[in-house]
């Protein structure tokens, strides 16, 4: 029996507890023994960014010391899966002991499309979903953690669900954190494309895999007035 | 300013994290396997072709000689500079283009009057030393019989290569010539097409500074 | 070329707002990506070939001192003259009095990035040499007295009309709309300047410790033509440009035409050691080199920075960056754009003169993703960022703010623990509606205001996950 450790970002937690609610479901469908514990807060990686290595630190122990005790870590986000494996061994390579706990989780941190897939080995999980939908390939899960084929494969077995291709699907969507605050008209620029390519799709739904993406891309919809849906791969996923 | 010192200084702070190079510096030396020449020259063709240059396939020196009478008459070449090199000598270019009512522009064998005749002759007329299946390359090195500026400076290059010196690709090229601190030329060109420049609103255009033609006659069937 | 780097956010908004421009820009990286990724298909291994690439260019930044003692030791056996310079100041001096020494009063120049950084041309020009650009897009630059447009085509956002007046003014051309014909006039006017003048510049792909030997890349010929005509050549290169042998030289010189414009082979590729030799015809009678740092063995000692040194200077982290194709390469406002250029130009020229080089970006990655040399620019800017929160001095870092620093605390500590977190969210619960009602309007923040101009905030869920959570386990 899996012992997974439900991660959900604080993003979510705060603006999209559907999607945590979604992957709970999902794993109630597919049995998986896991666990949600109650002192989650971040993976801090909003302070990684930012460069606050000594904020970024502490807030890794915290996390190491929470998750460290579970087989493995799931979470619906790629960045934040990005930071437990690349991030916190950087931040505590000063510290053996710590160094080694943080490794430790490194190792068993895992996105969700990927953890479905290639740890459950589940490519169909059985869902139902009518629409037409086109994949946006998030940074984080598409080149920092090499994760394509593994969300592509779960959204072609839901039934119902009419995959087409998206123009640009490997390229930012503009958010990057508080790039989206800071450079705000580039950010602008940058979302304003991948909102044209999703509209030149002729899909009705946008998926990703990031809750940061997701906030970007809907809120300039619906400031500009544009139809369509931003959905996370877990709510699809979930979809019956 | 004191280079000495300078090095000094800035060698040892790079030693400082450096480590030495773990095997010896030595070029790795791949041939790649020739194969047909049929097929290698087809695909040296295709590539000179496609760098906007053209190829030309001849059996022996007497169709080369053939062949650049043809090329000299299509380009109007009325003026040529000629390169001293063993291909060119043997073929004895410099008397065929004398018959031919060429003008050749024999420089006085000192710089100025050399630069002169390469910047005002019609064309360029050189050996190669060898030429690259697949990417339609042909390499040049230059020595005292091979000068720089006729390949460089007329708007046309004739160019000859022998078949014994086609090779598959560059990696063959380093093999063969075998790098080393004593026998590298004072130049080595490797020449793909002619000149080209797209540098204004992306229009492709031949013939920036160096040639605007360049046409290869290969001997050997 | 005088730095404008800090000057990044009102440039960016400035060439955001130049809708031609962008539409140039865009067609231009998509056509630079198209070419590269046609012509990678002709390796037998895309990823095998990048990977190979990368670890060249490490192991030749990790032996660099070594390879560079090698290169010097070769490149004088072969008869050049090689000098060490630590910054533009020794390097400028050395080469604007090496040409007086030398009587010449015309200079022919290659594209060099490394002398656009330490303002070469405008030397040799201020001392009375004249100097010419003799690379097609740099030249109508210069004439032009703009800076480049872009790493590969200096000058492609000018319209041929633009380039035919700015020819008619400079070198009298009669105007002309055939890019041809304008190409001849300058060819005309430029081969005049190979022919007379005394001294050529060239800078250096690579450098070939093995051998000695310097690898230039080009399509046009003006590289062969200003290390060929003058008697003197003076090859003006940063150390960090050596690699072993000839033979890791070809592999990289694959992966270099590939990712800068999608050839095979550039049209032409000199490999050149020491000055010609006796009883040659033409060819520099003189061959200098001059190695410069320039800043660079600072970044040399620091473990993340180093893999900036291993750029070989393609342009294609700039052809696939999202930022880089909406901003363009002016408002990086110095030598390097894109993103080697956000982290290049603050660790040369201090990060507080180029400090949003290395914060606009959305750290996507796929520059890294691209770089056949394995320069990690993710990393170096998340490095860069922390030494600033630092205020890490050592390259002229400036600490934020006390507030900003006061701000990243609390926020840390709020993360520490759930029940502060708790209340965090509370807060934001409550004050949320009011943001999102008055934010469009109020000065509540000026960096929430950049959100909203172009999107809506978003609602914090009335129930968040965790509290969901005790509901959802029955």
């Amino acid at each position: 029996m899996e012992d997974v450790a439900l991660f959900v970002p604080c993003l979510a937690d705060q603006f999209l507890p559907e999607i945590g609610v979604s992957v709970v479901k999902i794993f109630r469908k597919l049995g998986v023994s896991f666990t949600y514990d109650k002192r989650q807060t971040c993976c801090g990686q909003p302070l990684v960014n930012a460069g606050d290595r000594k904020g970024a630190r502490k807030v890794a122990k915290h996390f190491v010391s929470i998750f460290e005790g579970s087989e493995y870590i799931v979470a619906p986000s790629g960045s934040c899966i990005h930071t437990l494996k690349e991030h916190y061994p950087r931040l505590l390579a000063d510290e053996p002991v710590w160094y080694q706990r943080a490794c430790e989780v490194s190792e068993k941190a895992y996105e969700l499309s990927q953890f479905l897939v290639s740890i459950l080995g589940v490519g169909d999980v059985g869902a139902r979903f009518e629409a037409k939908a086109c994949l946006h390939e998030s940074c984080a899960v598409l080149r920092q953690l090499g994760v394509s084929d593994e969300p592509k494969t779960l959204l072609k077995n839901v039934g119902g669900l009419d995959l087409v291709p998206l123009n640009d699907a490997d390229v930012c969507c503009g958010f990057g954190g508080e790039f989206s605050v800071d450079y705000s008209n580039i950010s602008e620029a940058i979302v304003k494309d991948k909102v044209n390519n999703f509209k030149a799709s002729g899909a009705d739904i946008l998926i990703l895999g990031e809750p940061g993406c997701l906030l970007n891309i809907r809120g300039y919809m619906s400031y500009n007035g544009v139809g369509g849906q931003v959905r996370h791969i877990a709510e699809i996923l979930a979809g019956e | 300013m004191d280079s000495t010192r300078n090095r000094e200084i800035i060698l040892n702070r790079l030693k400082r994290f450096a480590i030495r190079p773990e095997k010896s510096v030595k070029s790795e030396l791949v041939k790649t396997k020739k194969g047909d020449t049929d097929a290698l020259y087809e695909s040296f063709a295709q590539g000179v072709t496609a760098a906007g240059g053209s190829a030309f396939r001849v059996k022996d020196k007497d169709e080369a000689l053939k062949t650049l009478d043809t090329i000299l008459t299509e380009a109007k070449v009325s003026t040529a500079i000629v390169s001293e090199d063993n291909m060119i000598r043997s073929m004895k270019i410099k008397a065929y283009l004398k018959g031919k009512d060429i003008k050749i522009l024999a420089p006085r064998k000192d710089r100025a009057s050399h630069k002169k005749a390469c910047f005002s002759a019609d064309a360029g007329i050189t050996g190669t030393d060898y030429a690259l299946a697949d990417t339609g390359t042909i390499v040049i090195r230059h020595g005292k019989d091979n000068a720089r500026l006729p390949s460089l400076a007329p708007p046309v290059h004739i160019a000859f290569v022998e078949k014994s010196t086609l090779l598959p690709d560059i990696d063959t090229l380093v093999a063969e010539i075998k790098p080393s601190k004593t026998n590298m030329p004072s130049a080595m060109t490797l020449i793909t097409g002619p000149s080209m420049t797209a540098d204004i609103a992306l229009q492709p255009t031949f013939g920036m500074h160096g040639p605007k033609n360049l046409y290869v006659i290969f001997i050997g069937e | 070329m005088r730095p404008q780097s800090e000057n990044f956010k009102e440039l960016a908004r400035k060439n955001l707002a130049n809708e031609g421009q962008r539409k140039i820009l865009n067609q231009f990286s998509l056509i630079l990506k198209a070419l590269r990724d046609a012509s990678f298909t002709t390796l037998p291994d895309e990823k095998a070939a990048l990977e190979k690439g990368r670890r060249i260019r490490e192991d030749a930044i990790k032996n660099l001192p070594y390879l560079l003692e090698m290169f010097e030791e070769n490149a004088t056996k072969a008869g050049a003259k090689v000098v060490w310079a630590s910054d533009a100041r020794q390097a400028n001096d050395f080469i604007v009095s090496l040409a007086k020494e030398k009587g010449a009063n015309l200079c022919v120049k290659a594209k060099s990035m490394i002398s656009e950084e330490i303002s070469l041309r405008e030397e040799f020009i201020e001392n009375k040499i004249e100097t010419y650009e003799t690379d097609l897009g740099e030249f109508i630059v210069q004439q032009a007295g703009k800076t480049p447009f872009h790493i590969v085509g200096p000058a492609i956002n000018m319209t041929i009309k633009e380039v035919s007046d700015l020819f008619n003014k400079v070198i009298g051309l009669p105007e002309t709309e055939d890019p041809t014909e304008l190409a001849k006039g300058a060819r005309m006017f430029l081969r005049d300047k190979f022919r007379n003048a005394q001294i050529g510049i060239s800078g250096a792909n690579m450098a070939v410790a093995e051998t000695g030997s310097i690898i230039l890349v080009e399509n046009e010929g003006n590289i062969r033509f200003a290390t060929s005509a003058p008697k003197t050549h003076v090859v003006l290169m940063s150390i960090e440009k050596v690699v072993p042998t000839i033979s890791e030289a070809a592999y990289m010189l694959k992966l270099l035409t590939r990712s800068c414009t999608g050839q095979r082979i550039s049209n032409y590729v000199s490999v050149i050691t020491g000055p010609k030799k006796a009883g040659e015809i033409d060819g520099p009678e003189e061959l200098y080199i001059v190695i410069l740092d320039n800043g660079r063995t600072k970044i040399y000692a620091d473990e993340v920075l180093r893999s900036a040194l291993q750029c070989i200077k393609c342009g294609m982290c700039a052809a696939v960056c999202p930022v880089y194709t909406h901003v363009g390469g002016y408002s990086y406002g110095w030598v390097y754009s894109g993103p080697i250029g956000a982290v290049l130009n603050p660790l040369l020229l201090g990060l507080d003169k180029a400090r949003d080089l290395y914060h606009a970006t959305t750290l996507c990655g796929a520059c890294k993703d691209y770089c056949p040399a394995g320069v990690d620019v993710r990393n170096i800017v998340l490095d860069l960022r922390a030494k600033e929160m630092d205020g890490d001095r050592s390259f002229d870092a400036e600490a934020p703010p006390a507030l900003v620093k006061i701000f990243y605390r609390i926020w840390a500590w709020v993360l520490l623990d759930y029940s502060r977190y708790k209340i965090a969210s509370r807060i934001m619960r409550i004050v949320m509606p009011f943001v999102i009602k008055y934010g469009k309007a109020s000065n509540l923040s000026d960096r929430l205001i950049q959100w909203t101009r172009c999107r809506d905030i978003p609602q914090v869920a009335p129930k968040s996950f965790h509290e969901t959570y005790s509901e959802l386990k029955k």
